[in-house]
């Protein structure tokens, strides 16, 4: 179900939280509780999946406990090797098989294989934990907690990615702190930005964005100002859209007394790639520094070898977004800008703010083109109109709609970030309490008519 | 101000909005399906057809009925209630998909069980090349108000549609708003289109140009293409299979579409009629064909666009209706009858 629903908001959410503090005072308990309501969200979705999900869970933590006894570093590389084997298998297999025929041209019959809600993070999140078991820096952990950790409903779907060692040492503490009032306020208030954030921002601009790519997509032509307008509200979509996603799993962990990571901090304010990478999906760029960037050497070595490690960064990165070559070239375009970008630095010359932010936010506009477009047929068509290779015309692109988008880059790029909100020592007054109550009740019945779209990072 | 007071402060506004605001909707009941709403002076107020009918159908003051999509809109039920003595409504639905109209005939026909007449319109709808039949169009189409039980609508009335057409039925009864529709179902939506301009209504006929000479092709029902498949068939003939005993008298209406029109697509037309006749022939149900060449069809004057005749044209349709009703086998130039 997703969080933006009735049945999540009006009845599984309650419950839960009821359920867990009710069983608080008993660690297992509520540790129990958590896990129990996590497998329901996900049978919520599909409940093929959760025997997937509870196998990956149960081999992952059988790996480790083997490897405990065995001390054998193949071991951790089985287990990983396991991972990926079962993420490719349910993600890649149709993209390598179609690649792979492609190349002796010979067409592919599409398998039939339905991608589990979710694979990509959870999965991500495995592999991290025994890498740092085989490095000596993650502890053995208890099944129920490990199960716990993995399942835990807010992050399950679309993440953040968090890591072992910053969930498991939560679920010890009891939720009955001094500080557990005011960590479910800041909580609500967060949950309730998202969700406005997602049914009243995303949701909106998704027509406009889906307007110019489809049309593009059957064989219609695109005038400049709508392949702008497109690109532009897609890139305010993705944001509102997976920032509101990362902002509800943050305030939902927060009323279960957990403390999770930030994922994004205002994104298209960067001034350059580099910068941008550090705002935008910020644990799953901590995750590929620290688990492909440094081990493959990190920032040692020569330029052109730094060059090459983080091009290989950037193309995995792009591979974990989609089963497709035009993620894989958003990747290499995302990988050569932060090479630029580096070599750069060293020429010490710097942009005024304003025109470092332009290129930025243009290149990474530019990089949503071939992230959103089915082929590079779309991606071609919509780029050569935002270049103006027709003319600058604004045929296509109405008012209403420059508005909306005006007024969402407005906030995207100015307006403070929920967590800035939420974490605001002036939050916890009356007008705020009933501001923030109107919020969910108005998202409560905005949700109501089943006409909410999904979240775009589930895809991934 | 305290963590624990701007808890309860929050869940306080929260629950007080959304439970106040839920009983509104209940109470008020903007599409006449909660079984213990207030007794108001309802009219169907949604601007959603597929909304707004259901209750029409479940209506016991009607013994007749006229289901389609909005080629059919124009039949004003009150003129056929004066010609043959019944209680229409109107529940042609706008761009209602073959699937939608027939959900609709089955409600009106579960809640009605001695009908006096039922016409159904056969038009593009109908007569879709489709292996699958494509059930619903961009507007959402309300199933759960289609179901027996009006208990499980309750579930799905806390929305935003649901307060603005609760907003709208109270400025009705208060005489700030007039109703979308009239409450059987009618409502002449060419009024919407200002008057009447030839020159902008042949651009609408004539796309390309017009064509010299009057081209309103014969359509005679003839089954060349056994292969084709018209996916919407197998439900009308479930349906009338069903439901037709309960009616005295069912008849299925080709629309007159404009020729124009008709000599895009003349072979399609030409198969779908005449399996369209086959499953009236084994159903014991008549058809009218206005599908033919005929002063409709061959009169730019009697159209607002292809699909569309005028209101004078369906003060004429509604005359043959009534009268092939009345006496069966009446002849004109203007249909056929089978």
């Amino acid at each position: 179900m997703l969080f933006s629903s009735q049945p999540f908001l009006l009845l599984f959410l309650p419950l839960s939280l009821i359920t867990y503090y009710a069983f608080s005072q008993s660690y297992l308990a509520r540790v129990s509780v958590l896990t129990i309501a996590s497998l329901g969200f996900y049978a919520w979705w599909d409940p093929r999946f959760v025997p997937l999900l509870v196998a990956m869970i149960a081999l992952n933590w059988g790996i480790v406990r083997f490897h405990e006894r065995a001390n054998k570093r193949w071991v951790i590389l089985l287990g990983v090797g396991a991972n990926l084997a079962v993420l490719g298998l349910f993600k890649y297999a149709n993209f390598f098989a179609e690649s792979a025929l492609d190349l002796v041209g010979v067409a592919h019959q599409q398998w039939s294989i339905i991608l589990p809600l979710g694979i990509s993070f959870f999965t991500f999140q495995q592999i991290s934990y025994l890498i740092d078991r085989s490095r000596g820096e993650a502890p053995v952990y208890g099944f129920v907690e490990y199960c716990a950790y993995v399942s835990f409903f807010p992050q399950l779907i679309a993440g953040p990615i968090v890591r072992h060692n910053e969930m498991i040492p939560q679920f010890a503490i009891s939720p009955w702190r001094a500080d557990l009032g005011e960590q479910v306020s800041r909580g609500l208030v967060l949950l309730t930005l998202g969700l406005l954030k997602k049914v009243f921002f995303a949701d909106e601009l998704a027509p406009i964005a889906d307007d110019g790519f489809d049309a593009v997509a059957v064989g219609q032509s695109i005038s400049f100002g709508s392949a702008w307008l497109s690109s532009v509200a897609y890139s305010l979509q993705l944001y509102f859209d997976f920032s509101a996603y990362s902002d509800m799993a943050i305030g939902l962990g927060a009323l279960f007394g957990f403390r999770l990571p930030v994922n994004f901090d205002a994104p298209y304010r960067a001034l350059n790639i580099r910068e941008f990478w550090r705002r935008w999906h910020i644990t799953l760029s901590n995750f590929l520094r620290d688990y492909v960037y440094i081990p493959l050497g990190g920032n040692r070595g020569t330029l052109n070898r730094i060059s090459l490690i983080v091009m290989l960064t950037m193309l995995l990165c792009g591979l974990w977004h989609g089963a497709g070559w035009t993620f894989i070239a958003w990747g290499a375009l995302h990988g050569a800008a932060i090479c630029i970008n580096r070599a750069w630095l060293k020429t010490r010359i710097s942009l005024p703010k304003s025109l470092a932010w332009t290129l930025t936010i243009a290149f990474v506009i530019v990089g949503w083109v071939l992230f959103r477009a089915e082929n590079f047929g779309v991606a071609a068509e919509i780029l050569s109109a935002m270049i103006g290779i027709d003319g600058a015309t604004l045929a296509g692109a109405s008012l209403d709609d420059v508005t909306i988008v005006i007024l969402g880059a407005m906030f995207a790029v100015l307006g403070p970030t929920n967590k800035v909100i939420s974490e605001s020592p002036a939050l916890l007054k009356r007008g705020y309490a009933v501001a923030a109550g109107c919020g969910l009740f108005l998202v409560a019945l905005r949700v109501g008519q089943g006409r909410g779209l999904e979240f775009i990072y589930f895809q991934f | 101000m305290g963590s624990r007071a701007f808890i309860r402060t929050f869940l306080g506004a929260f629950v007080v909005l959304t439970l106040g605001t839920y009983l509104l909707i209940l109470l008020v009941d903007p599409y006449c399906n909660v079984p213990f709403s207030l007794p108001l002076d309802r009219a169907p107020i949604s601007t959603n057809q597929r909304f707004a009918y259901p209750t029409l159908a479940r209506d016991r003051a009607f013994d007749s009925v006229i289901i389609g999509s909005s080629t059919l809109r124009l039949l004003n039920p009150d003129n056929l209630n004066t010609a043959l003595a019944a209680s229409f409504a109107n529940l042609a639905m706008n761009s209602a998909t073959a699937y939608e109209q027939m959900r609709l005939y089955d409600l009106f026909m579960r809640h009605h069980q001695e009908t006096k007449f039922t016409v159904i319109g056969i038009d593009d709808s109908w007569c879709k090349r489709e292996s699958v039949i494509e059930k619903y169009t961009f507007r959402e189409f309300p199933e759960w108000m289609y179901d027996d039980n009006r208990w499980n609508d309750l579930f799905y009335l806390f929305n935003d549609k649901a307060l603005e057409n609760t907003v709208r039925l109270l400025e009705y009864i208060g005489g700030a708003r007039r109703a979308k529709y009239e409450k059987n179902g009618y409502r002449d939506f060419t009024v919407d289109f200002g008057g009447y301009d030839r020159d902008v209504v042949a651009k609408r006929l004539y796309p390309k140009g017009r064509p010299s000479g009057t081209e309103v092709p014969v359509i005679r029902p003839r089954s060349d293409h056994p292969e084709w498949e018209f996916a919407a068939h197998a439900l009308l003939e479930k349906s009338l299979r069903e439901h037709n005993g309960k009616s005295a008298q069912t008849v299925l209406v080709f629309t007159p579409m404009h020729g124009a029109y008709l000599v895009k697509s003349s072979k399609t037309y030409t198969e779908c009629k005449a399996r369209i006749l086959h499953i009236a022939s084994t159903s014991g149900v008549r058809v009218l064909d206005f599908m033919v060449d005929s002063t409709i069809t061959a009169n730019d004057d009697n159209y607002w666009d292809p699909l569309h005749f005028t209101s004078d044209t369906a003060r004429v349709i509604e005359g043959d209706i009534a009268r092939e009703l009345l006496s069966p086998g009446s002849t004109s130039e203007r249909y056929l009858a089978y």
